[in-house]
Formats: C-alpha cells, sequence, structure tokens
C-alpha cells in the first residue's frame, strides 16, 4: 500500500533526520512507528505527506511509494488529494477559526461537514466555538476529524497522546481504532506511549536516530525486554511489567467487547 | 465642529485604508512586506493618467479603469509568481529585499516612460455637488468614502464566509496545514497579491479625486503601509480604526498647525501607537518580531 525505501530527509539541505529508512504500512492494518524524542518519527510521517517550501526540508534519497506511484517531492496538497492525510504532530487545527470553519475547510460540501458531527456527536457540541480555545484532547478530535473529512485511504497519525492524560489518550486510541476498522483504513501511528500504540497496533517499528533498528508484531516488540528498555524507555523492572500487564488487559477487554 | 474637517478626514482614511490593505492581504498569506506595492500604485497611476484623456467619455473612463484592475491583478500575479514563488524558504529579509528591487525596477520604469509627467485624471461626476450641513459637497467627495467602505465590508464579507475566503484566513495561520488539508497554497498566495495589486489600482482612483497623479504616489503609498503597520500588519480589524486615526490627526494637524508638518503625522502616529503597542492596535505579537 504505502512503501519506503531507503528514505533519507534532510533539513536545510545539511542536517540528515531520516537515513535509509524502509517500511511499509499494510492496507487496512494499523502500523505504529516508535522511538524515543528525536529519533526522526516525525520527520518520516512529514516527508510522506510532502514538504512546503517555508519547511526548508526535503527527501533526498530513496522512494516514497503509495499504490505504485512516486510520492517523493510531491506538494502536499497533491498527497492529500491522493488519499493520504496527516494529522501533525503539532498545530494541527486552525486556532483562528471555529470548529465548523475548521471542518468545512476541507470537507468540500456542507452535508459532509454534518455527516462529521454526526461520526463524532462531541464536536457538534463544540461547533461555534474558536478551535483555539478547545481542550488537548478536544483539538485533538478535531484534526482527526478533518483528516477524515477528506475521506482518505491512509491516515498518517502524529503523537495523539501528546500532552494527554493516559485515560483520554486511550480514548482517542480506541476511537481511531473503531474508525479504522469501520473504514478499512490504512494507518500509519507514531507514539510516544509505545504500550498504548502496540495495544492497537498489528505491526511495529522501533526508530533510534534516523534510523529503523527492529519491527515485528506488538507480541514480538513487547516480549523483548530490550527494546522495550533501551529504545521505548518503558524497561527497569515493575514499570514494564505494569505497562504490559495493562496492555493485555486492555486488548483482552477488545476482544471482549467484540 | 465643522463638517468638512469630518469629511477630510473620512477621504483621506478612505485612500489610506485602501492602500493599507494591499500591504495586509499579502502579508497575512505571504509573511512578505510587499514593497513593491508603491510602484504598482505609481505606474497605474501613470497609465491611468495617458490613457485616460482629458476629454475621455464617461464610457472611455470606466472601460480602461476596468483594464487597469485587470492588468493590475496580473501585475500582482507576475509578482508573486516571478518574486515570491522561487525564494519559498529563503530567508525574510531576502524576500523583502526582493519586493524593493522590484520598487525600484518600477520606479525607474515610471521615470524613463513618463519623464516625471504628472495631472489630473478627469474624474466622471466632477461637477456634480450638494450643500450639506452649510458645506459644499461634490459627489467626488462622497465617492472614495463609499468605494472604501464597500471594499473593506466586501473583503470581510469575503474572509468570513466565502470558501476561498475560509482557505486564505488558513493559509494565513498555518500554511503547512492547510496545504496537508488539499489547499494549494501557491494558488491562494497568487491571489492574494493579485487582489493586493488590484486594490493599489482602486487607492490611485481614490486619491485622483482628490488631486493629482505624480511621482508623489510612491510617498502616499507608504502612508498606507504607515496605517498598515498602525493597525498590525496581518490584522484586518485594526485596519479601519488605523485608517481613521492616522487620517483625522493629519487632517487636524494640516488644518489647524501647519501643512507641511502634516506629511510627518502618519510617522509620529506610527511611532506612538508602536510605543503603545509595538505589534499594532490589533496585530499579533509573534507576527512582528518575525519582520
Ligand atoms: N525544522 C527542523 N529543522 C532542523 N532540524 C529539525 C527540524 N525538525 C526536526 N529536526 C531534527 O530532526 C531530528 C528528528 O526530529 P523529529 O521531530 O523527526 O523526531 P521525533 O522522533 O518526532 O521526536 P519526538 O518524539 O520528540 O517528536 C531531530 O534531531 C531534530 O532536532
Ligand atoms: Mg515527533
Amino acid at each position: 500500500m504505502l512503501e519506503l525505501h531507503q528514505v533519507e530527509v534532510a533539513y536545510n539541505k545539511t542536517a540528515t533526520a531520516v537515513r535509509g529508512v524502509s517500511m511499509h504500512a499494510e492496507q487496512g492494518k494499523i502500523t505504529t512507528l516508535l522511538g524515543t524524542n528525536g529519533a526522526g518519527k516525525t520527520t518520516t510521517l512529514t516527508a510522506i505527506s510532502g514538504f512546503i517550501g517555508m519547511e526548508n526540508a526535503d527527501v533526498v534519497g530513496g522512494e516514497i511509494v503509495y499504490k505504485g506511484r512516486r510520492l517523493n517531492r510531491l506538494a502536499p496538497h497533491r498527497v492529500s488529494r491522493l488519499g493520504i492525510a496527516l494529522v501533525p504532530e503539532r498545530d494541527k487545527v486552525f486556532d483562528t477559526l471555529t470548529v465548523t470553519d475548521n471542518i468545512k475547510l476541507t470537507a468540500g460540501s456542507a452535508g459532509k461537514a454534518r455527516a462529521v458531527y454526526e461520526e463524532f456527536p462531541r464536536l457538534g457540541e463544540l461547533a461555534g466555538r474558536t478551535a483555539g480555545y478547545l481542550s488537548g484532547g478536544e483539538k485533538q478530535l478535531l484534526a482527526l476529524a478533518m483528516a477524515l473529512v477528506t475521506e482518505p485511504e491512509v491516515l498518517l497519525v502524529d503523537e495523539l497522546s501528546l500532552g494527554l492524560a493516559p485515560r483520554v489518550t486511550s480514548d482517542l486510541l480506541g476511537e481511531l481504532q473503531r474508525v479504522q476498522r469501520e473504514r478499512g483504513l490504512t494507518v500509519l501511528l507514531v507514539e510516544q506511549n509505545a504500550a498504548a500504540a502496540l495495544a492497537v497496533a498489528d505491526y511495529g517499528y522501533v526508530m533510534e536516530d534516523g534510523r529503523l533498528v527492529h519491527d515485528g508484531t506488538p507480541e514480538a516488540l513487547l516480549s523483548h525486554g530490550d527494546i522495550m528498555e533501551f529504545y521505548l524507555g518503558t524497561g527497569n523492572g515493575d514499570d514494564q511489567r505494569r505497562s504490559y500487564r495493562d496492555v493485555k488487559q486492555y486488548r483482552r477487554k477488545r476482544r471482549w467487547a467484540g | 465642529m465643522d463638517f468638512s474637517i469630518i469629511l477630510d478626514a473620512l477621504k483621506l482614511a478612505s485612500v489610506y485604508g485602501v492602500l493599507a490593505l494591499g500591504f495586509v492581504i499579502v502579508y497575512r498569506t505571504s509573511r512578505v512586506l510587499n514593497l513593491a506595492q508603491p510602484g504598482v500604485v505609481l505606474l497605474a497611476g501613470l497609465m491611468a493618467l495617458t490613457f485616460i484623456p482629458r476629454d475621455a467619455t464617461p464610457t472611455r473612463f470606466w472601460l480602461t479603469a476596468l483594464v487597469l484592475l485587470a492588468l493590475g491583478a496580473l501585475a500582482g500575479l507576475a509578482l508573486y509568481a516571478l518574486l515570491l514563488r522561487p525564494m519559498a524558504g529563503q530567508s525574510h529579509i531576502s524576500q523583502v529585499l526582493m519586493t524593493l528591487a522590484a520598487l525600484f525596477l518600477l520606479q525607474a520604469i515610471s521615470e524613463a516612460g513618463w519623464r516625471g509627467e504628472s495631472g489630473f485624471i478627469p474624474m466622471p461626476g466632477r461637477q456634480v455637488a450638494w450643500e450639506l450641513f452649510g458645506t459644499n459637497v461634490r459627489l467626488l467627495d462622497v465617492a472614495p468614502i463609499v468605494v472604501a467602505a464597500v471594499v473593506v465590508a466586501g473583503l470581510a464579507l469575503f474572509y468570513r464566509y466565502s470558501r476561498s475566503g475560509r482557505q486564505m484566513r488558513a493559509v494565513a495561520e498555518n500554511p503547512a496545514l492547510a496545504a496537508r488539508r488539499g489547499i494549494n497554497i501557491e494558488k491562494i498566495g497568487a491571489m492574494a497579491w493579485a487582489i493586493a495589486a488590484a486594490l493599489g489600482v482602486v487607492a490611485v482612483f481614490l486619491t485622483s479625486t482628490q488631486g493629482s497623479v505624480s511621482l508623489l504616489l510612491v510617498g502616499t503609498t507608504l502612508k498606507g503601509f504607515t496605517v498598515a503597520l498602525v493597525g498590525g500588519l496581518d490584522s484586518l480589524s485594526g485596519l479601519v480604526p488605523a485608517a481613521l486615526l492616522v487620517a483625522a490627526a493629519e487632517v487636524v494637524t494640516v488644518r489647524f498647525i501647519d501643512q507641511q508638518l502634516g506629511e510627518a503625522v502618519p510617522y509620529v502616529v506610527l511611532l506612538v501607537v508602536l510605543l503603545v503597542k509595538p505589534w499594532g492596535l490589533a496585530g499579533t505579537r509573534e507576527e512582528l518580531d518575525r519582520v
């Protein structure tokens, strides 16, 4: 579906932030990209979505291929129109616009905008509010809705959990998983919170210092103590066991819930 | 209170407001001070002088005005395509220097082509006048106020309710996100530059209801720039109060103190406002840091 081959990304033509990354986001599945701060996760996702001139970043090597089509250096609005939507890490909603204007901006038609409120009733309650005054979780929900209203086939999500309480994070990830299943979306999910991401993902990659260092199923990654400790910072004893148990419980609950 | 002084201030505010709009619209979408704008205004003024002869019929006048408006929009597109687009990602200062270079070029073209020519554009309806509150009010005193009000209100409605307007607001706030939500930011940028340059042409006709067209248009446009700074470069809501404030201060100075001193008033107002509110009456703080 979406493949990266030996992708290299540089900022300001010099600082290489992503080096030789090859990965694959399988159709209809959730793939997660994990790693510590500064590993290059955001850079990778943004590169797929395309850079604007002002960002001073470029794919300087390798290939990004979507359905057999090369995406390298395509303008972001073209990538978006091919059906790939990025929910960025920061500045993900238009703060000066109302919730409704944020949605209308990309919805194309009033009917589609209304459908968003049916899918996310919480946003309907906030419709007239200026997006800048929303809470972190509400902004995330709005950002997700804005991306979904373009009816993408691939959703790139960068740190849904940024600055949110763990409860809110798992609610949002649950929401994401629900939408993903309903629509058969292909999702590439970047997360700081490895346990939460692996709980919903079908496959995971681990990034460190611009390179991919591991990949595998959530079970394989979670049971690999070193990975959890060195790369995902959830190591040392109790901590790890607790998060692992949480994850297993979450998965069991989901299974029960159907 | 003398009614004519209010009329004078409103007329001047109309001209300054429309001139300021040209800077604000471009700045909001492209984050660039378009210093080429005075050159566009000057060239449009001189062309109007040439193509609207003294004995022009109203039809001839309006047709020429329409053509100049279209040419202005094209000039805006050209500036965007030739100056700004190739400079995307360059430092802010080099982009501004490019627009400054364009200003010098346009000025040189004007001087070579018109050799310092000046004159009046024969406005239709210049004989029409009424007696109002004991003052002789000409149609040409009221027209610029009405036109400016329509332009400002129309633009506000466009920004608020139209699809393109919404897109322009989105691009102004966060171009990267706008692009990723499928908006062609270059198209929006081009549209902003075209509208701004066309407004420069409108301003030419507004000023020529009051006086002659000459190389001094550059200075007048720079006063419009001052008004944009007073209101806040990225702010549409600050623009009307800023135009009224600067124009009122200038008219009062000219009337009661000194004609020459009036010329300096916009800059004095700017200094005072910036001392109190460094980012203008309604500008965004962070925006000014970028300038
Ligand atoms: N605009 C930029 N200009 C220059 N360097 C940048 C820029 N953005 C990121 N970098 C650098 O690129 C590297 C990767 O950053 P990136 O944001 O992709 O990491 P990340 O994995 O998303 O980290 P985090 O988990 O903190 O979000 C870092 O070393 C960072 O300093
Ligand atoms: Mg990041």
